[in-house]
């Protein structure tokens, strides 16, 4: 059994990184949170712009990914930086602190000046930093862990080398009694019934079913019909036949185990093992997406070559062709592109990815991490009011 | 009284209030690379976002406009675009937009095989603009060549009545001395609109405003195709408290109704339909091409513009606890004199004076969405 | 290693192949763990497929393991499989597949 070193927490869940964090609830605080993050060198800025004047359905996913992401087993402790006397940022603390979190909240325009708000924030950061690096490591299982599948920039090649192999990968964690979830609704139209007839039970395939129709009817409402749209002429040229066949080379980062579960956008999976969460194509919201759903390590496949990460997890870049290795070596963990031409098969990378998986796990620093790639969006439902 | 202001002058007639090189991303996916680029270059500013890619129909469109609008912005000498490669919203195309007024360049990470790369040209290229900026010299300019954007935040009964007659005689003297003024359409102001379409000569912008006044109409998740339903009428107190807003515009004519990044087509006061979030309200006012933004709040803002100054005007209050933030206070009840102090403040911050968010170097961008990422 | 391996098959069940370097005709397909004595019998360009068993029309093109279309006529061995002699599913073929539940 394979193991890896991670820092318990106190809800009993398992990180493989020990971050500090300050985040804002609304937009107009994005200033303010990265200027106090500024202050105390080895905090994590986590910004965005979502938050202020949104419908329903979005500030409850505003909500439900700040939680996600401030309760991450891979944060050590989490400032929120809030505004008014009707802002979430207490609320969430409060939830939190319950779960066992080292958390605490600045509410701007309450009763502090701007000037004791910063000051107090930037004494809180401190002392958190202090006590996060009294914090130590334990032995854990593979079976607490949760990776993220991922792909964007994909080229021709995603679909034969790199993707396969971060299937393999995932049926390999699946078996070892680990979760690994995949994502990205918009990619799976087209193969959706072959995902659905993996379900568990009916019930889990009809709601695999229904998100995805719901995408797609959700494009046409727009004027884009993804089904007649695709494989475009471009695909075509790079050797994609048929709609099913493009839909396939992204569904099969999922490899060939069973379908456990169907959740929503960060929303954390019950079942162990193969789960999809609903998120759309948009890469980096999709990564908020699985990480504010628990998973500790993200896996994300790229053939033109993207930078962006995640400021909670460690994403590892599974390049998929050697050109794009020998190009961009500075993006890219894993080069899936030796399928292509050093005779690898697709289960040896799937191994190597396990292996890097295992060392990331343990404190290495992938390509993300080591050039800063905090990228942070929420998905967004509705218009701003 | 005969106004004026010390600018910097473009090359289109419009002026500057500010001379930033600009740093705009086409995609979050080069933001990182955006951030550095403009960290490491003074002058320069990072014009990042969360949008450019999986985005389809009205929402790509107002991407697109509002970042050739910001490069467009007179507070920008010039701009460079930084893509990744691969995004829907390619930096090719918005090359393509951007009127050739001033220097404007594109780079992508795929191109130059990666961020490190990326971010070497982007200085070599920002640095040399930089420069030329620094040596541009501000010189005397008519009221003509500002846009000033007017941006009311949270208002309540008691602000709308110290605030509303100030501002409306700001807005009156600063288009009787030939300036812009684009005012904010958020919710707030929208119930309004059967009084403010009396001030509006053209029939189609008329029926705009009139259309908009019923009841509030943003696209909803489980409602992709703007089928309205009943349930968020405004309201009686709403429409109350809209047309004391409704002070705050002055009594001049109204030109049009912007949106999506319109500029507009010719002095005068305009209205633009604006988010309730401040952020985007500010980024979409820097896109249709304010120079200067005046932002009215009972408590004060905790950010501005990247690009924009942002002159903040509060009524006095008890409060204070953002008192480091505001830039004026309205706190004698002459209508007359308090505008009048009002638009010198803002001449002087057009000149040059820092805001008091400019100070502690905070400024956003970001762009609205109208439905949801594929 | 030995040969340079110029084509890979995805899955066990498969019946393409995707050629990893443009295949010219009359080349001996190597593909690793597969079978031998393929000859390509047309052009096929780099991440396009290659039939490696006949496949009879209206058979199914299995690629991933899975149905990815439809043959609208016989597929031979080392023929180029794309377009031009493969559809998608319709609803139909979809509801046909769903007898595995």
């Amino acid at each position: 059994m394979r193991t890896f070193e991670g820092y318990r927490r106190a809800n009993g869940s398992i990180g493989v990184r020990n971050h500090i964090i300050v985040i804002n609830t609304v937009g107009e605080l994005a200033g303010f949170t990265n200027k106090l993050a500024g202050l105390v060198p080895g905090v994590i800025p986590v910004v965005h712009q979502a938050g202020q004047a949104q419908y329903s359905e979005d500030s409850d996913q505003t909500i439900k990914t700040l939680v996600g992401t401030a309760g991450h087993a891979n944060v050590s402790a989490a400032l929120f930086l809030g505004m008014g006397s009707k802002d979430p940022a207490e609320g969430i603390v409060e939830t939190l602190k319950k779960d066992g979190h080292h958390v605490h909240s600045i509410i701007f325009d309450k009763d502090k000046s701007i000037t004791e708000c910063l000051k107090e924030g930037k004494a809180w950061l401190e002392s958190a930093l202090e006590r996060s690096k009294r914090e130590k490591t334990e032995k854990a299982d593979i079976s607490e862990l949760i990776i993220g599948l991922e792909c964007g920039g994909s080229d021709a090649w995603s679909g034969i080398t790199a993707n396969p192999s971060i299937g393999a990968l995932s049926d390999l964690i699946v078996e070892d009694g680990g979760t690994s979830i995949l994502a990205e609704t918009t990619e799976a139209v087209g193969a959706e019934h072959i995902l659905a007839n993996r379900a568990v039970n009916q019930e889990v395939g009809n709601r695999f079913l229904e998100i995805v129709k719901r995408y797609e009817q959700r494009a046409k409402a727009v004027g884009e019909d993804i089904k007649a749209a695709n494989p475009s002429p471009g695909n075509k040229t790079g050797g994609l036949t048929t709609l099913e066949e493009k839909s396939l080379g992204c569904i099969k980062k999922g490899g060939n185990s069973t379908l456990m579960e169907v959740i929503d956008y960060a929303h954390k999976p019950r079942e162990k093992g193969f789960v999809f969460m609903d998120t759309p194509g948009y890469d980096v919201e999709s990564v908020v997406g699985l990480v504010a759903g628990g998973a500790q390590i993200v896996l994300f496949s790229t053939g033109k070559g993207s930078p962006t990460g995640s400021p909670i997890a460690p994403v590892i870049k599974i390049g998929t062709n050697p050109k794009l290795y020998e190009n961009m070596p500075e993006h890219i963990d894993v080069n899936a592109g030796k399928i292509i031409d050093q005779n690898y098969t697709i289960d040896q990378i799937g191994e190597e990815i396990y292996t890097k998986i295992i060392q990331v796990a343990n404190g290495e620093i992938t390509a993300s991490e080591k050039y800063k790639n905090h990228e942070f969006s929420i998905w967004r439902l509705a218009e701003t009011q | 009284m005969n106004y004026s202001y010390e600018g910097f002058k473009r090359d289109d007639g419009t002026a500057g209030t500010r001379n930033y090189v600009g740093i705009v991303s086409s995609v979050i996916c080069s933001s990182a690379v955006v951030r550095e680029i403009s960290e490491k270059v003074s002058g320069s500013i990072p014009v990042v976002h969360a949008n450019g890619c999986a985005q389809l129909g009205d929402d790509l469109k107002l991407t697109k406009n509002m970042l050739v609008g910001m490069a467009s912005n007179p507070n920008i000498y010039s701009a460079l675009l930084v893509g990744l490669g691969c995004e829907t919203n390619q930096v090719s195309g918005l090359l393509k937009q951007i009127p050739k007024t001033k220097p404007i360049k594109g780079i992508g990470i795929q191109q130059l095989a990666g961020g490190t790369n990326t971010v070497q040209k982007g200085i070599s290229i920002a640095e040399v603009w930089a420069e030329e900026a620094m040596e541009q010299e501000r010189t005397k300019l008519p009221l003509s060549s500002l846009t000033v954007g007017i941006l009311n935040v949270d208002a309540d009964h008691d602000t709308l009545t110290k605030t509303g007659p100030v501002i409306g005689e700001v807005v009156n003297r600063l288009v009787e001395n030939d300036a812009n003024v684009i005012i904010g359409l958020s919710k707030t102001l929208e119930p309004a609109g059967h009084l403010l379409s009396e001030r509006i000569i053209d029939v189609t912008e008329k029926e705009k405003i009139i259309s908009s006044s019923k009841r509030l109409y943003r696209l909803r998740w489980k409602d992709p195709t703007r089928e309205t339903t009943n349930d968020n009428e405004y309201t009686e107190r709403q429409t109350n408290q809209a047309v004391l807003e409704s002070e705050m515009t002055g009594s001049v004519p109204i030109n049009s109704i912007l949106d999506y990044g319109e500029t507009p087509k010719e002095n005068g006061l305009h209205l633009m339909n604006i988010s309730s979030n401040l952020v985007e309200s500010l980024s979409k006012m820097a896109s249709s091409g304010c120079n200067i933004v005046l932002v009215v709040s009972k408590r004060g803002v905790l950010t501005g513009s990247i690009a924009l100054p942002c002159m903040t005007v509060t009524p006095q209050s008890n409060k204070g606890s953002f008192d480091e933030l505001i830039d004026y206070t309205i706190k004698g009840s002459n209508v007359h004199q308090e505008s009048e102090r009002i638009v010198e403040g803002l001449l002087e911050v057009c000149s040059g004076k820092q805001t008091q968010v400019e100070k502690l170097e905070l400024g956003e961008f970001s762009i609205p969405h109208l439905g949801t990422t594929y | 290693m030995g040969q340079k391996v110029n084509a890979i098959k995805l899955d066990e069940k498969d019946n393409v192949a995707v050629a990893l370097e443009t295949l010219k005709v009359g080349e001996p397909l190597s593909i690793k763990g597969g079978i031998k004595e393929i000859n390509v019998l047309k052009k096929i360009p780099y991440g396009h497929k290659v039939a490696i068993a006949p496949i009879p029309k209206a058979g199914k093109v299995i690629k991933y393991g899975e149905c990815m279309g439809i043959a609208t006529m016989d597929i031979a061995i080392g023929d180029h499989v794309h377009v031009l002699n493969v559809r998608g599913l319709t609803e139909e073929d979809k509801s046909f597949q769903k007898e595995v539940y």
